[in-house]
């Protein structure tokens, strides 16, 4: 075999053991194999160092370009392997670290989604102060053109304290305390808690949250009132929610209505809303000659169960932290 | 108020719609269908009418008959235990897959003879009429027919909520009305037209005017009282009502089509004369329901010259009933003021048909006219004798008029609708209307006195105009601001849940026990008159016992720890003359244990947990809030302290103790904390230089008793280090060999840098050493520094 032929099959044994390697280790001795001080390529380079000019040139160049090339792969591969080898190996499938992650009551966050709708379109959230659960009757009724005895306190039962105070039984009393202290145009939103003598089953609560919305200006007018709430049920349902309005009965609305949101084949009752009653504008001091307005209201408890298919109103109260886990 | 499709197409000329798009037309009403439902749901195609055509018992057994029936292609044979089944009667068969109420016909083996089906009574079909058995058809029905028809079971009920401001929807006649101003069809009044033959009257005194404006009273005289006709007591059950008698009845039923109220007296009964006055204090009346009440002066009663015989409009007594024994009655047909019946209603707790429509309001022009549609009918029904009306009026009613004005109502709707249009609407409500250039005059008649101002009108305008064609219109609100209230609550639950809490929702209502036990002065509590139970009673003092019934119910359900907070009011009372003072607290709880999974190891939730998330808020709140140790034992709990914002009290925290944690039922350690919010604030946030000089620190380990606080070891560094010192943590705590019992060693590093150089390591050294001296001089065994 000719120096030249040994330095072809070397070759081709190189190049078949480089394909093998696979790790650190197998790299090492592939190296000292081939290119270390007493590797076959030196053994070999010493050979040709024992030959003639003539013959050592073609042997010479050809072993000389394998031993560069692969010292500068296997420096290559070196580095690429110890990279991989820094870090361990990983199970995408291992339970990762736990976070302590919290979360906000549904409730809250219905509440805030649509303040932030509700206050997009000009009103402004009261109640920080003067929005008691505990209410004088006078607010909560008389101002509201229900008078003692009148036949529609018998829609909300309502828990008493003494013969005047008992815990509101709907948000409207904040309606009456702004209109006492501030100048129209008014334009305000409240949500907090109501009461109303109803025992806990899957759809009734005593006590549940309301948000309501008031606005008082010159000409305000019941196309205005529809206006809003569809602005508000597209922003809740979605673009393609469909709504009506269908005649209902609140003593301190005329005309009232009742804004209903159809889900599949049902209309859902979303909103109580009306024209603001002359009587309650004379009540708080507003001639209905100048003065008109709008109120609408709307149970969150409902709204959220709507939007997370949620089929018992106690989940809310019975604070499970699988549930608020979920939403 | 319940009502039938074909009972209220007695009254509508040619009611175009079907019960479907009746049922679908209610809420364009502003009248909510609760209930709507096919009477003959289930029996269609499986009931038929038949004749027994031999009887026979089952051998020995004589509770069971075997009757072959024919029913007309064929016979089948069917037992039964009716006790009435004779040969040759017909009778209502069921076959197998009729559904009556909850049950299904099969055939059945009874005492080894095959059933092929059901002889049926009036109640198996929906009609509760008093008859014993087996319903007994004409002689002359057909066999092999269905019987539904005649049974008057092809018909639909209504179910309908009428709100309160609309009694005259309380009867066929005005619901009649209602949907006629809608769909169209002329009103088909009810006859009426009865000869007074006689002219007793009754004496009527009316005491009370206001309380009662109009009362009537008519005698009718050999009446004959008996079990209503099939027909009129299968009207009362479709109304919902129960008959008694043909008299009671009558007056029931004329109740349901003019929506007024009746009453009938034994006249034997009544003692002299009729009586209107207020109850005197502790009067007794024993009802018509067999309860006896007792009255007092803010009711009104209908009474004879010794005696109760009525409260009126609402339940007449037992004594003075109608019974079979009757032979003359007094017709009672009046109006009451609303108020005085509602009064009535709250004091006896009793709400009857009579008190609903009364106590809404009546209607003063029917009063007459329904006493002889009553007087009608007993002739018809019960023969005898109608005699002159007698009326006691106090008061003429006058009928609203109101100036309706095109421009008020086009601003209102917020577009045009035509004069012509309007006029039109108000047509059809068959209100009386003059037009004029700008506006209309109507005459609103007295059955709608719920309309009073012209907005009242509009709405009736509007339904039948259609809520839906008011178009709809978003108003450039520029001039408004809207905005969220600033309120320090929705900040503090966000950095909460953050960090792993969640937020809980728990009634304000409590149990005023479970108050005390965590520290509620009875004196505070907000005690409500009509609660729903005891453990909702008062309102909550502290937001304390419903985070522990919250995290007792999350543990007990398998949840392995409870991080939980609640932004919530909280209640005291102020006296009668004040609301109660509400405030609005922070409450936290933690409980539980952390289970073991491979990147941490099991443990018990701590009050460092519940630390953890104070202080997440703390560091954001102004001026800066403290704890210091405090014995909350009164509070139920232990390792307790107060938080101090500015020296004043606004809360406080700790370790709930064991007798707490059994009487709300939790197994592990509980710690809670209360803040009240309404005094704090979050601090301006401004941003701080990030320190272009690097920071050293020093350890140091020191052993003091394991119930010791480190405070006063960082307070002295922190006189002693200042101002180089400039944060610390605890970076060990041990306890254990070599360390000696009833003591820990806790390991601190201080962190030391200056804003304006590098520290040279002597300086720190310097400054450290001499602080751990002073340590030494004040008695702290050192175990360790280490630089």
């Amino acid at each position: 075999m000719s120096i030249l032929d040994e330095v072809h099959s070397l070759r081709t044994e190189i190049e078949k053991d480089w394909a093998h390697i696979d790790s650190i280790e197998s790299l090492e001795n592939f190296r000292v194999k081939f290119f270390g001080k007493k590797g076959k390529v030196q053994d070999i380079i010493k050979k040709i160092s024992l030959l003639s000019p003539e013959e050592r040139r073609e042997a010479g160049r050809l072993i000389n370009e394998i031993k560069v090339k692969f010292e500068e792969l296997v420096q290559e591969r070196k580095e690429e392997l110890l990279a991989r080898l820094g870090s361990d190996t990983y199970d995408l499938y291992i339970t990762p670290r736990h976070l302590e992650v919290g979360n906000l009551h549904p409730l809250s966050k219905v509440v805030d989604e649509l303040l932030d709708v509700v206050t997009g379109l000009g009103f402004e959230e009261v109640g920080l102060n003067d929005a008691p659960d505990v209410e004088w009757d006078y607010y909560n009724f008389e101002c509201l053109n229900i008078p003692p005895y009148h036949p529609s306190r018998d829609m909300q039962a309502t828990f008493f304290i003494t013969d005047k105070m008992l815990l509101r039984t709907q948000t409207s009393p904040v309606q009456v305390r702004t209109m006492l202290q501030r100048k129209p145009p008014i334009r305000v939103v409240h949500a907090g808690r109501v009461y109303r003598v109803d025992a806990f089953d899957a759809t009734h609560a005593p006590c549940f949250y309301q948000m309501e919305g008031l606005y008082i200006d010159r000409n305000v007018s019941f196309a205005e009132l529809r206006g809003t709430l569809e602005v508000l049920v597209r922003e809740i349902f979605g673009e393609k929610a469909e709504f009506r309005m269908m005649p209902s009965y609140f003593p301190f609305t005329e005309p009232s209505a009742e804004g209903q949101v159809r889900f599949g084949e049902e209309w859902l009752e979303i909103f109580g809303c009306g024209m603001v009653h002359p009587q309650v504008l004379r009540n708080v001091g507003l001639s209905p000659e100048v003065w008109s307005g709008y109120a609408f209201g709307l149970g969150i408890e409902r709204i959220a169960m709507i939007k997370y298919g949620i089929n018992d109103i106690r989940l809310f109260s019975d604070n499970d932290i699988r549930f608020l886990r979920q939403l | 108020m319940r009502v039938s499709y074909n009972l209220l197409k007695e009254y509508i000329q040619d009611l175009k719609l079907s019960p479907l798009e009746l049922k679908e037309l209610f809420p364009y009403l502003g009248i909510e269908v609760v209930e709507f439902k096919f009477l003959a749901e289930g029996l269609e195609e499986h009931v038929v009418s038949g004749v027994i055509e031999n009887l026979s018992n089952i051998k020995d057994d004589l509770t069971y008959k075997v009757a072959e029936v024919s029913i007309g292609a064929k016979s089948i044979t069917v037992v039964s235990t009716a006790p009435n089944l004779r040969e040759k009667m017909k009778v209502i068969v069921a076959l197998p897959g009729a559904r009556l109420g909850n049950n299904v016909v099969h055939e059945k083996e009874v005492r080894g003879v095959k059933s092929q089906g059901n002889v049926l009574s009036l109640e198996e079909v929906g009609l509760p009429i008093s008859s014993s058995g087996v319903y007994e058809l004409p002689g002359d029905f057909p066999v092999g027919v269905s019987p539904l028809e005649y049974l008057g079971l092809n018909d639909w009920i209504y179910d309908l909520y009428i709100f309160p401001n609309r009694p005259d929807l309380l009867g066929i006649i005005g619901l009649s009305m209602e949907i006629s101003a809608y769909v169209g069809g002329e009103i088909l009044w009810p006859k009426v037209g009865v000869l007074e033959e006689c002219h007793d009257i009754p004496i009527i005194e009316v005491l009370d005017k206001d309380s009662c404006p109009v009362y009537t009273g008519r005698i009718i005289k050999n009446i004959t009282v008996k079990e209503s006709p099939f027909e009129l007591q299968r009207k009362l059950i479709l109304l919902g009502q129960r008959p008694i008698n043909n008299i009671v009845d009558i007056t029931n039923f004329v109740m349901f089509e003019f929506g007024q109220p009746i009453h009938a007296f034994d006249a034997a009964k009544v003692e002299r004369k009729i009586m209107v006055r207020r109850a005197n204090p502790g009067e007794k009346i024993l009802c018509l329901d067999g309860l006896e009440r007792e009255l007092n002066p803010e009711i009104l009663v209908i009474a004879d010259a010794q005696k109760p015989i009525a409260v009126a409009g609402v339940i007449g007594a037992e004594e003075s009933g109608v019974t079979g024994g009757s032979s003359t009655i007094i017709v009672e047909s009046a109006y009451f003021d609303r108020v005085r019946v509602r009064k009535a209603e709250s004091s006896l707790g009793l709400t009857t048909e009579s008190s609903r429509r009364f106590g809404r309001g009546g209607d003063p022009s029917v009063v007459e006219v329904a006493s002889r549609r009553v007087a009608y009918l007993i002739k018809q029904l019960a023969g005898g004798t109608v005699c002159k009306i007698n009326e006691v009026k106090s008061k003429n009613f006058e009928q609203e008029k109101i100036k309706l004005y095109f421009k008020d109502l086009n601003r209102m709707f917020g577009q045009v609708v035509e004069p012509e249009v309007v006029r039109k609407i108000i047509d059809r409500l068959d209100f009386a209307v003059h037009g004029k250039e700008d506006h209309l005059e109507v005459v609103v008649p007295l059955r709608r006195r719920d309309i009073e101002e012209w907005e009242d009108l509009s709405e009736e305008i509007l339904k039948i105009y259609g809520y839906d064609k008011i178009n709809s219109m978003v108003r450039n609100c520029s001039t408004f601001s809207g905005k969220k209230l600033k309120s320090i609550d929705r900040k503090l639950k966000v950095l909460l849940a953050n960090v792993g809490f969640f937020e809980v929702k728990t009634v304000e209502f409590a149990n005023p026990e479970e108050l005390q036990s965590i520290g509620g002065l009875p004196r505070d509590f907000v005690r409500i008159r009509n609660p729903l139970n005891n453990d909702m009673c008062v309102l909550r003092t502290s937001l304390v016992a419903g985070l522990l019934r919250v995290a007792s119910n999350n543990l007990r359900r398998g949840v392995s720890y409870a991080k939980i907070f609640e932004v919530g009011k909280v209640f005291r009372w102020s006296g009668e003359e004040n609301l109660p003072e509400e405030r609005m607290m922070l409450g936290l709880c933690v409980a539980g244990e952390v289970s073991k999974t491979w990147d941490r190891s099991e443990r018990n939730i701590d009050m460092y947990d519940l630390l953890a998330g104070f202080q997440v808020i703390r560091e954001k709140l102004e001026p800066t809030l403290e704890v210091v140790p405090e014995d909350l034992a009164i509070m139920g709990l232990s390792n307790g302290g107060a938080v101090l914002c500015d020296g004043r009290k606004v809360g406080y925290l700790g370790e709930v103790s064991g007798k707490l944690r059994k009487m709300f039922d939790i197994k592990s350690p509980v710690f809670v904390l209360e803040l009240d919010l309404s005094s704090l604030k979050f601090a301006e946030i401004r941003y701080k230089e990030i320190p272009s000089f690097p920071s050293t620190s020093r350890d140091l380990s020191i052993i003091i008793q394991e119930n010791d606080s480190i405070s006063p070891v960082i307070r002295k560094a922190a006189e002693t280090l200042s101002p180089i010192l400039e944060d610390y943590e605890v970076i060990d705590i041990y306890y254990g060999k070599p360390i000696p019992e009833e003591k820990k060693s806790v390991t601190i590093k201080f962190i030391f840098r200056a804003s304006d150089r590098t520290l040279t390591q002597e300086e720190v050294d310097t400054k450290f050493f001499k602080f751990v001296e002073l340590l030494k001089n004040e008695g702290y065994e050192i175990r360790g520094l280490n630089g």
